[in-house]
């Protein structure tokens, strides 16, 4: 079929560079092996996509992502009906695809989707592993490769967007932070293609920064707003101006946080 | 038969009512009248008999005193007067005659004798008792002032004039004008009088004070136009607000005498007219806060009239300027920089924090230096930085201490780089653990000195290791020189950004260290290091004698510089620093140590004699082990107090939950360390407990009250005060459905035709889109339609889908209303309260929401003072709309305070559990917040706030409010966020449901 097929771009052609923080390489692989759902929690900007995007690579599954949004029906994950020429065929959804094939399906951000949206993954997360597609009647057993992983961002939003125990119970969940120092300034380095010197500072920036969680930075400053920061000053931009964009800039907009910020940043670098 | 003699006609005129002793008084008495005149004066006293025998009686004992000052003519007319009082009053006509004397003894010339009684007799016709007020006071005012004829005169018809508007005041006006007039133009005292008046308002009171005052408080002006100015103030004032304006004036007393000294009264009036034409709260703000502007402007206190222009600037610009004039916030504390040019504290306070936060990785308060608790001063602080720099940074581990206000440089990005690299250096003590030093790491070194020294202990602190040697505060500088050394190379190290800063800050550290003359040898010694460690050179050249010492404690002390140094590390340096100093000057009887041999040279040593008035503190600061220990310590103490405290009450708290809660309470003032030390920790944390401790459910209470905390933003202090308000949640009670019946019959007709109107918004469960480019169903008209398109050769639609388009409006909306005692005020019709209109739109609004179906809630909220935040809820979001609902927005009454921001807060906690897409917050007020300790500003600004919280927690809120007058005024309080001032408040009933139609659609 040439559904099957189209499987081979969910293939990762190359391994995608990850540097493993803690024990999510073999937590993964576990979860993997006994066929349960992965739960990454943590903040934004802290690698769980390429974590995944790496694992699926080792694994030489096909990666299906799905970022979620409030307005993601469960259509649009199990699939519809759609008129090919003169006829309907039916179309599968990304979720369908990845539990037919045995793909690797990461639901990125899922608090973001509708609650009546999430509950289709359930039959798929504990031991049945099916997923029903009620609109054909049909069920179909998820394949052994087949894998779901869901992210979430705890310190984000409030009690409304907290994900509901009845979901969260079925994961096993790896807790994910910012790296330490010197994996950070390995990560910051390559990514951005900047001599370590420098990201050194960037991520000196980043943990100083980190500090300030009661004054409304609560989220902190990322591992990718540090290499968007490494990238620009890669190009030439000049440091101070990197860092106001991508540092100062991003994480507030309060003047005196602000004026703040830019002073912390200005004292790493002459 | 000859006539009797006048003593036996008095004798027997008195026989009956008086006994022989008074008459034979009164008899020797009139005796004393000059025979000549005797019989004239008998007469007119007899006369005055008919009228009243008592005022005669008294007549007869004065006569021949008064006729010592008055001619026989005048004492007739002085009778007459009399006669005319007496007849009133026989009290006040005995009165009368006694004080005869005193009077006429004050006015010497018979001409104004005879004005002063002339006139009595026109008040007299209008009122006795007036003219008897106008008797006893005229003659001081005579004698005291310039008063012409004319002006005497003008002062009696005033009063007269007066009268028949006023008694009371008139009477006052003859009792004060004497004292008044003294230094005050009589031409003014009409308008004086007005302005007076103008202050009354249901009472009299008011006026009275005004006056009672004027004496005083004129005596102090010294031109008229002044005086006038000052009338004119009041005057402005009065128009809008007739209390403030007597206030106003009565503190003026207060207020001028700052401004006189400046020669800046004349400005001070003049702008708060002109400022009081605008708004006289704002003039009056601008007035009584005069002195302390003076004061904070110090010595550009010349500059005041540009300042106060600035305020009037932002006036005009339509902000309030009321925190700028009251100096509450920065706004007029910046200008008063710029004008200064310098750089203040409160204007970057909160960027150093967040820059402090950030390098130290702990959370700091900065504070003025002035707020630095000293007392019992600690025996081993350093001899010189304390007491020399009073100004110096510093810290106590808790709070970095920062001079107020800094103008070292002409340029204000420089004065800005010294507050930058003085926070840098402190918030280095603490990210460097400069206070703490590992015991692991110091066990070697204090052993050796114990074993040296022969003492004990030097483990626990900085401190008890000073104490191990004989002269703790030489070790202490050492230290104290090594462990700033050693923080500066760390720093370096690790912002390269700072650098240029640092060595634009030592070069005028430097610059600004004290001579070398008049120091001890040793005193020598020590700023010369600190001076190499700062700078790397030295102010002036180092004495020969003192070479090889300065260079060999430099080598010493450099270990620091390594970047494995540690606290450690200065605690061995100063060590071996001060064994080498100690014992080179060998103690204690021979008396050839090197200092020594340097003593007369050092005393000799030529300086230019710098003025050490420009001596500053350095960018360093100086380190204040003692302090921080102490505070620690009580820190401790207080953390384990509160522990205690809340275990017993059932509540679990972490020691670093419980550490936070009291570095707040610090920062916050509510406690402060020293209260600590000189009381049992176990009571200073009762209070912060409290406030801790969730109150348990009341449940024998019928109405199931409930307490929530909330914090509440301090804009002074740029923070939150956590869990500071109390918000009691209750159900609201049920009145009488009359009430409502009688809202629900005025607005019949509207009421159908909004509930018709909002029926059609409401969605149907489901929507299905037919004839969808997209959707999960097919739609077989659709799909029929497009085959048959197909067999017929046209290109087929492809929208023949059914879209299950769950078009939920999921709509939650909270209206929260003000039920201040404010709300009671009527509307300019004089029908309804603001209130009542309230009531109606909520009972429309209620209705209008509940046929669109989206999910709603109403509460009520007043309150008295933090802890008693009234929030009372008319309808839940879980309840249904039902006449009890109707009932109890019938029986809203109003009740006494507003607090907005917690009332908000709570509102938005409720809000925010309603899983709906739209959350959206409708405000009712009238439009000022009001509470204890909550008003002006500091309540706008918390509001605001409460607002942004909302907003951050994707809630829309929407303030209505009734407050015309507050325009400018709520644009700063509201923020961005969106508001709408109903300028016609009766037609909010029908308005509030379009509003909110617009809102959600
Ligand atoms: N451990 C890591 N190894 C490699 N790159 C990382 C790592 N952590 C973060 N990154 C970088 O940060 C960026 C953002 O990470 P991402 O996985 O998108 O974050 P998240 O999904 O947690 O929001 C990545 O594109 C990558 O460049
Ligand atoms: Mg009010």
């Amino acid at each position: 079929m040439d559904q099957q097929s189209s499987m081979a771009s969910f293939y990762l052609d190359k391994e995608p560079f990850y540097q493993p923080v803690g024990e999510e390489v073999a937590l993964f692989k576990a979860a993997y092996d006994s066929k349960r759902p992965l739960l990454l929690k943590g903040p934004t900007g802290c690698g769980k996509s390429r974590f995944v995007a790496h694992m699926a690579y080792q694994l030489k599954r096909p990666l299906i992502t799905v970022a979620c949004h409030e307005d993601l029906t469960a259509s649009d994950l199990v699939g519809r009906y759609l008129l090919k020429g003169d006829e309907t065929i039916w179309s599968d959804g990304p979720l369908t695809l990845a539990v037919r094939y045995g793909a690797i399906c990461y639901l990125d951000e899922v608090v973001e989707a509708r609650k009546d949206t999430t509950v289709v993954i359930h039959p798929l997360t504990d031991d049945r592993r099916i997923l029903p597609i009620e609109k054909k009647g049909e069920v179909i057993p998820a394949s052994d490769d087949f894998m779901i992983v869901i992210s979430y961002n705890p310190g984000y939003q409030s009690l409304l967007k907290d994900l509901k125990q009845s979901t969260r119970q079925r994961f096993i969940a790896v807790d994910f932070n910012y790296p330490s120092r010197d994996l950070e300034i390995e990560i910051v380095s390559r990514e951005a293609g900047i001599d370590r010197e420098t990201a050194g500072r960037l991520v000196s920036i980043g943990q100083k920064v980190r500090n300030l969680k009661n004054h409304g930075l609560e989220e902190g400053i990322s591992t990718r707003l540090l290499i968007y920061a490494g990238q620009l000053i890669g190009k030439g931009i000049p440091i101070h101006l990197a860092c106001q964009a991508t540092i100062a800039d991003a994480l507030t907009d309060d003047s005196e946080m602000r004026r703040s910020l830019i002073e912390i940043t200005q004292s790493f670098f002459e | 038969m000859s006539a009797p003699s006048p003593s036996d006609t008095l004798r027997s005129l008195f026989e009956p009512t008086l006994d022989t002793d008074e008459i034979e008084d009164i008899v020797s008495a009139f005796e004393r009248v000059e025979t000549g005149v005797r019989p004239v004066a008998l007469n007119v006293g007899l006369i005055l008999s008919d009228y009243s025998k008592k005022a005669a009686a008294a007549y007869f004992q004065v006569v021949a005193d008064v006729l010592q000052a008055i001619s026989v003519d005048e004492l007739m007319a002085w009778v007459g007067l009399g006669i005319k009082i007496s007849q009133e009053s026989a009290a006040s006509g005995i009165r009368f005659f006694k004080e005869g004397p005193r009077i006429f003894s004050q006015i010497s010339s018979s001409a104004q004798r005879q004005r002063f009684i002339e006139l009595g007799l026109s008040i007299a016709e209008e009122n006795f008792n007036l003219a008897v007020e106008y008797y006893r006071q005229a003659p001081s005012l005579l004698a005291n002032t310039t008063l012409n004829g004319a002006g005497f005169s003008q002062w009696v018809e005033t009063g007269r004039m007066l009268c028949r508007e006023d008694y009371t005041l008139a009477i006052e006006y003859f009792r004060i004008t004497p004292d008044l007039l003294p230094h005050f133009p009589m031409s003014l005292v009409p308008k004086w009088i007005d302005v007076g008046q103008n202050l009354a308002t249901e009472k009299l009171l008011p006026t009275l004070l005004f006056m009672r005052h004027s004496p005083e408080i004129f005596s102090k002006l010294v031109s008229d136009a002044e005086k006038e100015q000052l009338l004119d103030l009041v005057e402005e004032v009065s128009w809008q607000n007739p209390l403030l304006a007597g206030q106003l004036f009565i503190d003026s007393i207060n207020v001028l005498p700052p401004f006189q000294v400046l020669g800046l009264q004349n400005v001070l009036m003049v702008k708060a007219i002109e400022i009081a034409k605008y708004d006289a709260a704002l003039a009056s703000s601008l007035f009584l806060n005069g002195p302390n502007i003076i004061k904070a402007l110090k010595e550009i206190a010349d500059q005041f009239p540009a300042w106060v222009d600035e305020g009037i600037g932002l006036l005009k610009k339509g902000s309030s300027a009321k925190g700028y004039f009251e100096l509450k916030g920065r706004a007029g504390y910046d200008v008063m920089e710029r004008m200064r040019g310098g750089v203040s504290l409160v204007s970057i306070s909160k960027t150093l924090k967040i820059f402090a936060e950030a390098l130290s990785g702990k959370p700091v308060a900065i504070k003025p230096t002035s707020q630095r608790i000293t007392g019992d001063e600690p025996s081993s602080e350093p001899e010189e930085s304390a007491s020399k720099y009073p100004d110096a940074p510093t810290t106590d581990g808790e709070t970095i201490f920062l001079p107020a206000h800094i103008r070292y440089f002409a340029q204000d990005s420089l004065n800005f780089e010294w507050y930058k690299v003085a926070t840098a250096f402190q918030a280095g003590y603490l990210e460097y653990n400069s206070f703490f030093p590992k015991i692991n790491e110091t066990v070697d070194l204090i052993e050796s000195l114990q074993i040296k020294y022969k003492k004990r202990g030097g483990f626990s602190s900085l401190t008890s290791f000073f104490s191990l040697v004989p002269e703790p505060a030489l070790i202490s500088s050492l230290f104290e020189i090594a462990e700033g050394a050693r923080v500066e190379a760390a720093l370096r190290r690790e912002y390269p950004g700072l650098r240029q800063a640092m060595n634009r800050m030592r070069v005028h550290d430097l610059d600004r260290r004290p001579s070398l003359v008049g120091l001890s040898p040793r005193g020598v010694v020590l700023e010369l290091l600190l001076q190499i460690s700062i700078s790397g050179k030295t102010k002036e050249e180092i004495p020969n004698t003192l070479q090889k010492i300065v260079f060999d404690l430099c080598e010493i002390l450099g270990a620091v510089n390594d970047p494995s140094a540690t606290v450690a590390t200065s605690m061995q340096v100063a060590a071996t620093a001060f064994e080498y100093l100690y014992e080179g000057e060998e103690h204690p009887e021979d008396m050839t140590g090197p200092m020594e041999a340097f003593e007369e040279e050092g005393i000799r040593a030529e300086g230019k004699g710098e003025d050490s008035g420009a001596l500053r503190p350095s960018t360093r600061g100086m380190l204040d082990p003692k302090r921080v220990e102490e505070t620690q310590a009580i820190k401790q103490q207080y953390t384990d107090a509160l522990i205690e405290k809340l275990k017993t009450a059932g509540l679990d708290l972490s020691s670093e939950a419980a550490a936070a809660a009291l570095s707040k309470s610090v920062e916050d003032g509510e406690v402060t360390f020293k209260s600590i030390r000189e009381s049992d920790p176990a009571d200073q944390v009762q209070p912060l407990a409290d406030r801790l401790i969730p109150e348990k459910p009341d449940q024998g209470n019928r109405e199931k009250k409930r307490t929530f905390y909330y914090d509440e933003w301090h804009c002074e202090e740029d923070q939150y005060l956590p869990r500071w308000c109390r918000v009691v949640e209750s159900i609201a009670a049920e009145g009488e459905s009359e009430t409502v019946q009688d809202i629900l019959n005025e607005y019949h007709g509207m009421i159908h035709s909004i509930t018709s109107a909002f029926q059609l918004l409401r969605p149907e469960g489901f929507k299905r889109i037919k004839g969808a480019p997209d959707g999960d169903d097919l739609d077989l008209d659709a799909l029929l339609a497009s085959r048959v398109e197909m067999k017929s050769g046209m290109t087929p639609s492809n929208r023949i889908y059914i879209a299950h388009q769950k078009k939920d409006r999921s709509v939650a909306v909270a209206f929260l209303v003000d039920m201040s005692g404010s709300t009671q005020q009527l509307l300019p019709n004089r029908e309804k309260s603001i209130l009542q209109v309230e009531k109606e739109a909520l009972v429309l609004m209620s209705r209008a929401v509940d046929a669109i179906g989206d999910a709603f809630a109403i509460y009520g909220f007043s309150g008295r003072g933090k802890d008693a935040v009234d929030f009372s809820v008319l309808k839940e979001f879980d309840e249904n709309y039902r006449h009890t609902i109707d009932r109890r927005i019938g029986q809203m009454t109003p009740s006494i305070q507003n607090r907005d921001g917690a009332a908000i807060r709570h509102a938005v906690t409720k809000l925010s559990a309603q899983a709906c897409k739209t959350r959206i917050l409708v405000l009712m007020s009238d439009g000022k917040p009001l509470d204890d300790g909550y008003r002006g500003s500091y309540a706008a600004a918390d509001t605001k706030a409460a607002l942004q919280e909302a907003k951050n927690m994707g809630i829309h809120p929407y303030c209505i409010t009734v407050d015309r007058e507050g325009e400018t005024y709520l644009k700063g309080m509201y923020g961005d966020v969106a508001y709408m001032v109903i300028d016609q408040v009766e037609t909010l009933p029908a308005r509030l449901p379009r509003i909110y139609k617009r809102l959600t659609t």
